[in-house]
């Protein structure tokens, strides 16, 4: 099976959320539901329980308008009879419990359930009957010792009021403990809701207790994975944002080598080259989607060009900031650097080569054009330079031309350049008008006189001097210097010539028939 | 529940507390429904547990009184309880009322005589709840 892809993003999450609003939903609506439930209940239940409890007063009146009746005074007992009996009907079957006149309303009841209520209600519609009965008989002038009793009363005196007060006290007494077994039914009703209510609550509450852990770990550990992931990236990541730097990468408190909180506020700023921090700052100001590149430096005082993609997050609430996603660019400038040095530089004598002297010479030219003033080359070739690397080796001859560039380095000044064609072929430019190209040349000359490099070698040089005023094609200058040169190399060591117009057709061919053969030696 | 435990508590009370060191105690079975009360017509002296079973429906209490003279029972005002405070130097023992179904003991110690039982709740004395035990 195929391992799930990984999502840094909290997918995985909405399950559970889900899950723990379910079960919130769930335990509430129970909880309500029986809320509701024991609510309408307790409702029905207060409504049997004033039922039963005027069962008790109903009695002790039925007494009276008996004994009232009896004694000639308009009184209804058998309303109250009836009343009696009809409510303990509803009470144990269910149905209409009647008003009593002038005191309350008339309830409609459920049957009751409960078997030692309905046994005890059974034994109230007993006594009810029991003593309406009496006073009827005793009403209607019969015995009353001949009503049959149906409760299981064991009555000795035969005084009729007597018999009636036992049976309606029984009646009373019967129908108050009934009340009271539906009292005790419905508190032991509320404490099992109780233990319901708090049932549901722990549960709902442990179950969403263990959900919501599971998400946050969860969370957690795709946070994690996330973090592992930009921590181990080699980009470099910072934000800045009000206050100054918000967010630094690890890769860039590794690369500077100090701890984060150096970094972050304004302490980026320690770390900044002075020249780039005002770009740096515009990029932040302005949150341009562009290209930097800039400098920091490390704890070792080295510093590393970063090259930055800017993007602007400042309104995204997760980060409030420009982000930077640098890469460390130093070693690819360094290597671009190099790249550009052996472009432009011998590579044997570090003098620059003929392309960086061509570049030279034309801004020189150039700049004469603008400003006036002339512009100076210097053609030099080593004399016998070939029999020194014929008869000491290559090895001789390499370190002969490094005594030699040094040399040359010595005797001009820092603004001139020195270059190296190939060969044992030098060039010099001076580029200022007002130096004598003799004088520089002369200067050489002397400083080729000593003997030079480990072999005590003496080496001379032949010099051909040209000089271009304002206009002056590059080109022709240093075909000039060439053909001046060749000029002295035909006058004899150690010596120069300056370029004149005189001495050029003659001695063209030859020059290029000599440059020719030189370059088919060096080759 | 509560009567359950109750009950529980005094079985061990009665049987383990007393068994070793006092003479065994022998058991009354008395059983007590609307309106009658059943017992033995005569037990033993000594020490003497009534186990009360109330098979109901209504609720039953009982109380033991000694009543050598066997006249009726003084009766309060309404002459249809028994007046209990009159008969309180007599009293051996009693049962507050019980629910149906529920089983009491009541532990006593009995010199021979002639005693009383009855419920004296609202109307049942009258109703046919007492009985006479003769003691020895």
């Amino acid at each position: 099976m195929r391992a799930p892809a990984f999502s840094p993003y909290a997918a995985r999450g909405r399950r559970p959320i889900v899950a723990i609003l379910l079960t919130f939903a769930l335990c509430s609506t129970a909880s309500i539901g029986l809320s509701i439930w024991q609510t309408a209940r307790s409702q029905h239940r207060a409504d049997v329980l004033r039922v039963a409890e005027r069962q008790q007063t109903l009695a002790s009146e039925y007494v009276q308008q008996v004994m009232l009746a009896h004694e000639g005074v308009r009184a209804d007992p058998e309303l109250t009879a009836t009343i009696l009996r009809l409510s303990t009907d509803a009470l144990l079957d269910g149905g209409d419990a009647p008003a009593v006149p002038g005191n309350d309303d008339d309830a409609r009841l459920s049957p009751t359930t409960d078997p030692t209520v309905r046994a005890q209600l059974h034994q109230e519609r007993r006594l009810v009957d029991d003593m309406t009965e009496t006073g009827a008989a005793y009403l209607a002038g019969r015995p009353v010792t001949s009503v049959p009793l149906s409760a299981h009363e064991h009555l000795t005196t035969t005084d009729p009021l007597t018999r009636l007060r036992v049976l309606a006290m029984l009646t009373a007494d019967v129908a108050l403990n009934t009340s009271r077994t539906i009292v005790a039914e419905s508190d032991s009703n509320i404490a099992n809701l109780i233990v319901m209510q708090a049932v549901l609550g722990v549960v709902g509450l442990l179950v969403s207790l263990t959900l919501a852990l599971a998400l946050i770990a969860a969370t957690r550990r795709q946070t994690a994975h996330f973090r592992s992931i930009v921590d181990s990236s080699t980009d470099l990541v910072i934000v800045l944002g009000d206050g100054g730097c918000r967010h630094v990468s690890r890769s860039v408190t590794a690369m500077l080598g100090v701890s984060e909180d150096a970094v972050l506020g304004d302490g980026i700023v320690r770390f900044l080259h002075p020249d780039d921090r005002s770009l740096v700052r515009s990029a932040q100001n302005s949150g341009r989607a562009e290209e930097i590149v800039f400098k920091l430096v490390n704890q070792h005082g080295e510093w590393r060009t970063l090259e930055a993609h800017v993007t602007d997050l400042r309104h995204d609430r997760g980060i409030r900031g420009v982000v930077l996603n640098a890469r460390d660019v130093t070693e690819r400038v360094r290597l671009q650097d190099e790249l550009v040095r052996q472009a432009y530089h011998d590579g044997l004598t570090g003098l620059a080569n003929r392309s960086l002297f061509r570049d030279r010479l034309e801004q020189a030219l150039a700049r004469s054009a603008r400003g006036g003033g002339s512009v100076g080359v210097l053609m030099l070739d080593l004399d016998g330079f070939k029999q020194v690397n014929d008869t000491l080796g290559h090895d001789a001859g390499d370190q002969l031309l490094r005594v030699v560039a040094e040399r040359l380095n010595e005797t001009v000044r820092a603004t001139d350049t020195v270059a190296r064609f190939g060969g044992d072929e030098f060039a010099v430019l001076i580029d200022d008008t007002g130096v004598d190209g003799e004088a520089v040349a002369q200067r050489i000359l002397d400083a080729f006189a000593g003997p030079m490099s480990a072999h005590h070698l003496l080496v001379h040089a032949s010099i051909g001097i040209a000089t271009a005023d304002a206009g002056g094609a590059l080109d022709h200058l240093l075909r000039d210097a060439d053909v001046a040169m060749y000029a002295a190399k035909q006058r004899g060591k150690a010596n120069w010539v300056r370029y004149h117009g005189s001495m050029e057709l003659p001695v063209v061919g030859h020059a290029r028939l000599g440059g020719e053969l030189r370059r088919a030696l060096d080759a | 529940m509560l009567a359950c435990a109750g009950l529980l508590a005094f079985v061990e009370l009665g049987t383990g507390g007393w068994s070793k060191a006092a003479p065994a105690v022998r058991v009354v079975h008395i059983t007590e429904h609307d309106f009658h009360i059943s017992a033995p017509r005569r037990i033993a002296p000594g020490r003497v547990r009534f186990q009360v079973t109330n098979n109901g429906p209504d609720l039953h209490e009982l109380i033991v009184v000694r009543d050598p003279s066997g006249a009726p029972l003084p009766m309060r005002a309404d002459g249809l309880t028994v007046d209990e405070d009159a008969l309180d130097p007599e009293t051996m023992g009693s049962l507050e009322p019980g629910a149906p179904g529920s089983v009491r003991g009541l532990t006593l110690r009995l010199r021979p005589g002639r005693y009383e039982i009855f419920c004296n709740m609202a109307g049942h004395y009258m109703g046919g709840m007492h009985a006479v035990v003769l003691v020895g």
